[in-house]
């Protein structure tokens, strides 16, 4: 005997058509293995529908709001573990790489004074460069620009650094999770 | 420890007003006050549902304590447009089925899977109630059988009354695979149920003559 569409009918959520409940009747009063798939439906049915909700041991509220103060400090000792990871690691890269280059130089003490004269000059060197370039351009821009906007940069720049010490110590003392 | 749900079992749902939508904008805010008593008054039914899924006092309260924090870490995310309440009982449904999931690999003891926290109401009489307390624990076990998914489509269906569109959204499923899942788990708890009441009943190591309910 085909138990198929009836068993599908037996498990629906929905009511079936008039018909089809008919012929679902009609299989039931003839097959005890459906009868019985019957039964034992609407009887774990009745207690799913009858079991009560379970609540949570009192002070649900409290231990929650333990957990999330908890959660809050992780979050931030995770933050302040990988600013402190990340600054180490930047650290160590650059001190192995001035390492390498000063070991290079030391072997040799007269090329290191060398070195260091040279590199000395290109700095001072640079610095005129730069000084003229920036003269050059003020000199461009104080026609071009009002005066009014020259007094307001060192505003805008004052501003600019109370929010960037207003950002290192939000990130870096509170977290991100306060 | 337990709510009783509505008349004649229908499925108790928190009454979401005004009220709450107003914590829930001050939660957004920040004020932690606010999720406070959001916590207070969605604890049962994110509870309920952490534990008819984990079926153990203990991971189910570790689970709604983890679901409420995953809920204010990620308020930023919440649509207003949405209930608040299915909202959560999303966020509890992924979190139990992810721990069903790493489950399988450190099952839990038979005995810890048994829904000890069920008392029997003792008003019908010692032996009606040890009866009644077979019958739930019977349906415990049963459950606990269930797959992840099937197993949060019958809680939410049944506990919650969720509609399938609900029940997709919450479970990310479409709905005709909810009616699926919803189908396959009537079939199994009906057929572990007849295989069940052919068994003597075995509660905690002691045998019991068939229920008589």
């Amino acid at each position: 005997m085909s138990h198929q569409p009836f068993e599908d009918w037996l498990f629906l959520d929905e009511g079936l058509p008039a018909e089809q409940e008919r012929l679902l009747q009609e299989h039931l009063t003839s097959c005890p293995r459906c009868q019985q798939l019957a039964g034992a439906w609407a009887e774990a049915d009745c207690f799913l529908r009858a079991t009560p909700e379970a609540a949570p041991a009192p002070g649900f509220v409290q231990r929650w709001q333990v957990r999330q103060a908890e959660d809050r400090v992780r979050a931030g000792l995770r933050q302040v573990r990988m600013v402190l990871g990340l600054t180490v690691s930047l650290g160590a890269i650059a001190s192995l790489l001035i390492g390498a280059e000063m070991v290079s130089l030391l072997r040799s003490p007269a090329e290191l004074a060398v070195r260091l004269i040279d590199q000395a000059m290109t700095w001072i060197v640079q610095v005129f460069v730069f000084r003229e370039i920036v003269e050059a351009l003020l000199e461009g821009a104080r026609a071009a620009v009002p005066s009014y906007w020259w007094l307001m940069l060192p505003v805008v720049l004052a501003g600019l650094g109370v929010l960037w010490i207003a950002s290192l110590y939000r990130f870096a003392l509170k977290g991100v999770a306060s | 420890m337990q709510n009783e749900r509505g008349p004649e079992g229908s499925p108790v749902r928190v009454a979401e007003d005004d009220k709450h939508a107003e914590w829930v904008r001050c939660a957004q805010q920040g004020e932690a006050d606010a999720f406070a008593r959001l916590v207070e008054v969605y604890q049962v039914p994110v509870y309920n549902l952490c534990y008819r899924m984990l079926g153990e006092p203990a991971e189910a309260e570790d689970a709604a304590q983890e679901t409420f924090l995953r809920a204010y870490r990620g308020l930023g995310r919440y649509e207003a447009d949405r209930p608040f309440g299915t909202w959560l009982l999303a966020i509890a449904s992924h979190h139990c089925i992810d721990h069903l999931r790493r489950r399988r690999f450190f099952p839990l003891s038979t005995e810890r899977l048994l829904p000890s926290q069920e008392s029997a109401d003792p008003a019908p009489g010692p032996e009606e109630a040890l009866a009644l307390h077979e019958r739930q624990e019977q349906l415990g076990r049963i459950s606990q059988a269930l797959g992840p998914h099937d197993r949060a489509a019958i809680v939410l269906r049944y506990w919650y009354g969720l509609s399938y569109e609900e029940i997709g959204e919450a479970l990310s499923l479409s709905v005709g695979a909810v009616k699926s899942r919803l189908h396959r788990a009537r079939r199994e708890i009906a057929q572990r149920w007849l295989e069940q009441e052919a068994q003597p009943v075995t509660v905690r190591g002691r045998s019991n003559e068939p229920s008589a309910v």
